[in-house]
């Protein structure tokens, strides 16, 4: 029953890793964007929900009303004034424009914020469950968490199948220079984008703030883990991006199962483990499509 | 009658000069055919005129506006559209989709997908490509790929329509059935400029044609005496002069 706890936990845990994923999956599918300060922007968000949660004096979950906008606006503005620049069939430029963002993300954190932890409280909720069985508990957060993903990334799928804005979003990212010939302005479409990964991101980095404490430098380790999740599910692949953070999350915990007391065998370990066998056998992920 | 298309001694240089103090004038309701060996900066042209390009020094004039900065975007909403040489497929997308990305965003009227379908089925059907319409445009093979070029710029609307060899690689059969679509599209009132290599394709279509060598304009003017003229036989025939 442990391993079946362990992987109903995995699950969920899961379900953080592909919303972290999302906005990362997303950017590269639609403008081969690879944003390296994807992590610290979800740290970014948990402490500005934390600034905003002490001066108004309310729950966390209320302060995504404020965070999120706030993410999507400046997602917008970063992208269309600032990383269009680096757009291109070479990523390098991009990489190094997000890079350098990061640091300055994370250096201003730590004037602002110290380097000491801060954690989101959001009272009794992030505690309760439902018990199944003796071994098997479910926590109501960690189910909160795995819906919010289903729901944004199921919704961004049909949003990029059915809607208007989505087929241009589908357009541009087969081919940007076709889609200037349609009348589509390529440039405000990747700026959309880019706020709707900072909003999801945004959303995560709370959820992550509510979960655990979290410091100005924690980003990285968040970015290695939606890398990760983004990979083994096949890049460009939204579905493979909710599978990719599941996978993900089930082998972090049914490694911790494993060797209980961290000896050799840490869960992120095997985690990183898992993505260096799918990187091995199946390198454009599992629901990727295969490089033509 | 104020001209539909006016160049004003455009200039662009990669290094050397591929377009070269280049003037054209272009009336509502022409059919220019360009002609000209490879290099000699046709599709270059095409790119400044379709705004893919921005030449260095020039102006380009669309109905009387100044579009010499205008991205391509706009332009295609102001009326010009543009087919490739190498038709460029949304290739994930369907036919239809394809199209439908250019009615919703190219004509320039902001409408709703359900408001462009009319437009969406027009455009194919002028192209000959209903039949195909669900396919996935990544399968087509070359002459669904060149009649989709040429629906999805439909699609929008264009007041002016430039092709580029949009007849190449064909057998003789598919150009006989698109040349015959073109002329439709003509006599529904589209201006069209049209760079070809297959000079008998583009005397069906145009009453006027323009050739190039090296970016520079060497004749303009009725088809048979353009093609007649010893400019034209020697860079473009191949024809030394005695």
């Amino acid at each position: 029953m442990e391993w079946v706890n362990a992987i109903v936990q995995g699950i969920l845990l899961g379900g953080l890793f592909a919303l972290f994923a999302t906005g990362l999956s997303l950017a590269f599918g639609v403008m081969r964007f690879v944003n390296l300060a994807h992590g610290d922007l979800a740290i970014l968000a948990a402490f500005l929900a934390v600034s905003f949660a002490s001066t108004l004096d309310v729950n966390p979950f209320v302060t995504m009303a404020l965070v999120v906008p706030i993410m999507a606006a400046g997602g917008y503005v970063l992208q269309r004034f600032g990383f269009n620049w680096s757009i291109g069939a070479d990523p390098l430029p991009s990489i190094l424009v997000t890079f350098g963002l990061a640091v300055v993300i994370q250096n201003a954190l730590l004037e602002q914020y110290s380097a000491d932890s801060q954690g989101l409280d959001v009272g009794s909720f992030e505690t309760r469950s439902i018990e199944f069985t003796d071994d098997i508990a479910v926590g109501w957060f960690p189910v909160l968490i795995l819906g919010v993903a289903v729901v944004v990334l199921v919704g961004l799928q049909l949003f990029l199948s059915f809607t208007r804005m989505g087929r241009a979003f589908r357009a541009t990212s087969d081919n940007p220079s076709t889609a200037r010939l349609m009348g589509i302005n390529d440039r405000n479409i990747y700026a959309v984008v880019m706020a709707i990964a900072f909003a999801t991101v945004a959303v995560a980095g709370l959820f992550l703030g509510i979960r655990q404490t979290f410091g100005p430098t924690d980003g990285p380790a968040q970015l290695i883990f939606a890398f990760e999740a983004v990979v083994i599910g096949g890049l460009g692949s939204l579905w493979g991006t909710l599978l990719g953070g599941i996978i993900l999350g089930v082998a972090q915990t049914v490694g911790n199962q494993v060797d209980v007391e961290y000896n050799v065998l840490s869960g992120p370990l095997f985690g990183h483990l898992i993505f260096l066998v799918v990187l091995a056998v199946r390198p454009s992920g599992l629901l990727g499509r295969r490089q033509g | 009658m104020s001209a539909l298309l006016t160049v004003e001694g455009l200039v662009k240089s990669f290094g050397v000069r591929v377009i070269d103090d280049l003037s054209l004038s272009v009336e509502p309701g022409d059919a220019l055919g360009v002609v000209g060996p490879n290099g000699a900066g046709k599709t270059t042209m095409l790119n400044l005129l379709a705004g893919d390009l921005s030449p260095d020094e020039g102006r380009v004039l669309f109905q009387g506006e100044d579009v010499t900065r205008t991205p391509a975007e706009a332009r295609c909403r102001m009326g010009i559209a543009r087919t490739s040489q190498i038709p460029r497929p949304f290739e994930g997308m369907t036919v239809f989709e394809n199209v439908l990305v250019g009615a919703v965003f190219g004509s320039g009227v902001p409408r709703r997908e359900a408001d462009a379908v009319d437009i969406v089925v027009s455009s194919l059907e002028r192209a000959g490509m209903l039949a195909d319409a669900n396919r996935t445009a990544g399968s087509l093979p070359l002459l669904g790929r060149k009649r989709l070029e040429l629906a999805r710029a439909l699609s929008t609307e264009p007041t002016i329509l430039l092709l580029d060899e949009i007849a190449g690689g064909l057998t003789e059969g598919e150009v006989d059935e698109l040349v015959g679509t073109i002329q439709s599209i003509h006599a529904d009132g589209v201006t069209i400029v049209w760079i070809e290599h297959i000079v008998h394709a583009l005397l069906r279509v145009v009453d006027r044609i323009m050739a190039m060598s090296f970016g520079v304009k060497i004749a303009e003017g009725e088809p048979e005496t353009v093609m007649a003229s010893p400019e034209v036989q020697e860079v473009y025939m191949g024809v030394e002069p005695e």
